[in-house]
């Protein structure tokens, strides 16, 4: 670094500030946004951070009353979802993406580790398993539609913990692959010969040892769930409403999307994901540098 | 207590590579035998199979008279100390002694017990409270060894358990392994490519090669009666000379010329006449300062210093061979005489590379 010229130094911050402008920009948006009151929200030339703040985005958000009053003082009607409050959408989405994230993980887990210890499915058989993922989504949807519907699971929990699962799980098992691939089989090998049964000597040599990269599988896997749309989307009708589906249906047939409350929720929902990030962010860095463990 | 360990016609496949290949083995009670052989030979496979990691494609693996293919490794009252000794990092010392116990359910009083013994066995005393990532690689094989003793194995596979280890301290524990297994009355099945540790330490030895037994005998069989060409060269430390040979046959009578060397004869046999090879130990050639009736001068291209012995690299026609002599005995000269007795040389057969002819076996040492 200190041999570094002057302009190089410089030419390399400007290089990361424009970088953190870029990738931070949306969230700032999001943020001030969902401050504004109603007349700013689509505003030209727009107003970056409002002189007159508001809490009424996340009152219309979270209490039915104010969502009511919001409509009946725009002259326009809100959706009937809508005048619901957002409580249960965010309660859907956490029983649904916390145990479609358990599920794959934990499936992903053992699946990874058969494949890489018993080379279940041959050399091959974890990136056809990707590839099942290389599917535009879009295009398995209208025949999962009309399983689901055959099957009883559209607008159910399981319904959408079961698709959730079955997609993020290739990604589950090529992740938990690479970090069992770095524990040697001989530390199982050595737990086996001292008396544990194959799988015990996995829970207690192979898997605290991949702990941080089962985390981190984890959160990611919880992203993709927690902001999923188009499963959400088609294959529920109402009884099940994620928070995705929700920030969707902030829209008055007067006043066209309602950019303030949709920002106010989407602000909301990074916050779980922010949380559980930073719960594991010691794992994380563990679960990235995992290459260096001792043999 | 020791156990016998039988394989009988073991096979094993990966994809296309036939990594062992009809493989039989007895190990007796107490006895410490070798799987001596060059790395990719299938000692390893071997190894896994024996220890329950592998299942055999063909064959059995009996421990005292009972087939083990059903049995999980657990159950094989099998100890394995592996090549990179699988310390569990995370854990102290005594955790990982008390780590088979642990997981065979012996009660702590009894653990403890049993750890500081093998502690004081293998003065480990001051080991035991580190952390199994602080060890070093002799103090992590020491552990490793004591980890799987404590057990009570009654069969001990070591993984070439010194590859990792410096000259000196190899050479430490090369005495101090034999006497334990001696006074444990260990069976052990040793892993390795390294020809002076086999040497050393086994009752018996079997060469390997390309998953193939080539030979099992006690070391003085294997290094003065090498079956082939391949055992000859592999075992033997500085190794043996293997040279061209011409063989003349009158009657069943053999008579064998080489460059330098003729008229050697090596009794009886049945060998076509032809090129072949001569497999010479570097001690079996006599070195002199004088010409002799049957000596030939051969000129001194460089000097091997063994500290207690030298070996010189004389041309020998087309080929080098290495001679042993005492230090300093070609101080300043260019030539060096050299007679050869038929007595000590191994005749190989070119094509199937076995040793088809040997004389007397008594070599000078």
């Amino acid at each position: 670094m200190s041999s570094d010229k002057p302009w190089l130094v410089v030419l390399k911050r400007s290089a990361v500030i424009l970088s953190m402008v870029i990738a931070f920009f949306p969230i700032f948006w999001l943020v001030s946004t969902s401050l504004k009151p109603f007349d700013e929200w689509a505003n030209w030339p727009p107003i970056w951070i409002t002189d007159r703040p508001t809490l009424q985005n996340y009152r219309i958000v979270f209490f039915p009353e104010a969502a009511r009053e919001f409509a009946a003082a725009q002259e326009g009607s809100l959706d009937y979802k809508v005048s619901g409050s957002a409580w249960k959408s965010f309660q859907d989405s956490a029983i649904i993406s916390t145990l479609a994230t358990f599920f794959s993980v934990v499936f992903g887990t053992l699946a990874a580790y058969s494949v890489v210890r018993f080379r279940t499915g041959g050399e091959n058989y974890p990136f056809q398993f990707l590839t099942v993922r290389m599917f535009p989504p879009i295009a398995v949807v209208v025949p999962m539609v009309a399983m689901f519907s055959v099957l009883k699971l559209s607008d159910t929990y399981f319904g959408l913990i079961l698709a959730y699962t079955a997609f993020t799980l290739p990604f589950s098992i090529w992740m938990i692959r690479s970090f069992i691939e770095d524990v040697p089989a001989e530390l199982e090998g050595a737990a086996m010969i001292h008396g544990m049964g194959q799988f015990k000597a996995f829970l207690t040599v192979t898997l605290p040892l991949i702990r941080g990269g089962v985390l981190s599988t984890a959160l990611f896997i919880f992203i993709l769930n927690w902001s999923e749309f188009l499963f959400a989307l088609v294959l529920t009708s109402g009884d099940v409403v994620t928070i995705t589906i929700q920030v969707a249906n902030y829209v008055s047939a007067s006043s066209g999307k309602l950019y303030g409350v949709q920002a106010a929720m989407g602000s909301v929902s990074t916050l779980p994901v922010i949380l559980f990030g930073y719960i594991i962010q010691r794992h994380l860095v563990r679960g990235l540098t995992f290459g260096a463990i001792k043999r | 207590m020791s156990a016998r360990l039988e394989l009988s016609d073991l096979h094993k496949r990966f994809d296309s590579v036939e990594a062992v290949s009809g493989l039989s083995l007895a190990l007796g009670q107490g006895e410490f035998l070798s799987l001596l052989g060059p790395s990719g030979c299938g000692k390893s496979t071997t190894l896994a199979m024996i220890a329950g990691f592998l299942q055999p494609d063909q064959g059995d693996i009996a421990i005292n008279g009972e087939s083990q293919l059903r049995v999980p490794p657990h159950k094989r009252r099998i100890g394995l100390v592996f090549q990179d000794y699988a310390i569990f990092s995370r854990l102290s010392v005594r955790s990982n002694l008390a780590f088979g116990l642990e997981a065979q359910g012996v009660g702590r009083a009894e653990r403890q017990r049993k750890v500081e013994a093998m502690a004081e066995q293998l003065r480990l005393g001051h080991l035991l409270e580190r952390g199994g990532h602080s060890l070093n690689m002799s103090e992590m094989q020491a552990v490793a060894l004591a980890r799987v003793l404590i057990t009570e194995p009654a069969l001990l596979l070591l993984d070439e358990p010194m590859s990792n280890l410096d000259a000196t301290d190899r050479a430490d524990l090369r005495g101090e392994l034999k006497q334990l297994q001696k006074s444990l009355d260990q069976s052990v099945l040793y892993v390795t490519h390294d020809q002076v540790e086999a040497m050393s330490m086994s009752d018996r030895i079997a060469v390997m090669r390309d998953g193939h037994i080539q030979q099992v005998g006690s070391p003085e069989e294997i290094y003065r009666r090498p079956v082939n060409r391949f055992v000859a060269e592999f075992i033997g430390d500085p190794p043996i000379n293997i040279v061209p040979c011409w063989v003349k046959t009158s009657g069943s009578e053999i008579c064998v010329n080489t460059a330098c060397h003729n008229d050697l004869y090596m009794g009886h046999g049945d060998l076509s006449e032809g090129t072949h090879w001569l497999a010479i130990r570097p001690h079996v050639f006599k070195a002199t300062h004088e010409a002799s009736e049957n000596s030939v001068a051969l000129p001194v291209r460089f000097i091997e210093n063994f500290g207690s012995e030298h070996v010189l690299h004389l041309q020998y026609g087309e080929d080098l061979v290495g001679v042993v002599v005492p230090p300093g005995f070609a101080e300043g000269r260019d030539l060096i005489h050299v007679s050869l007795d038929a007595a000590g040389v191994h005749l190989i057969d070119r094509t199937s590379e076995a040793v088809v002819r040997r004389r007397a076996v008594e070599v000078a040492a």
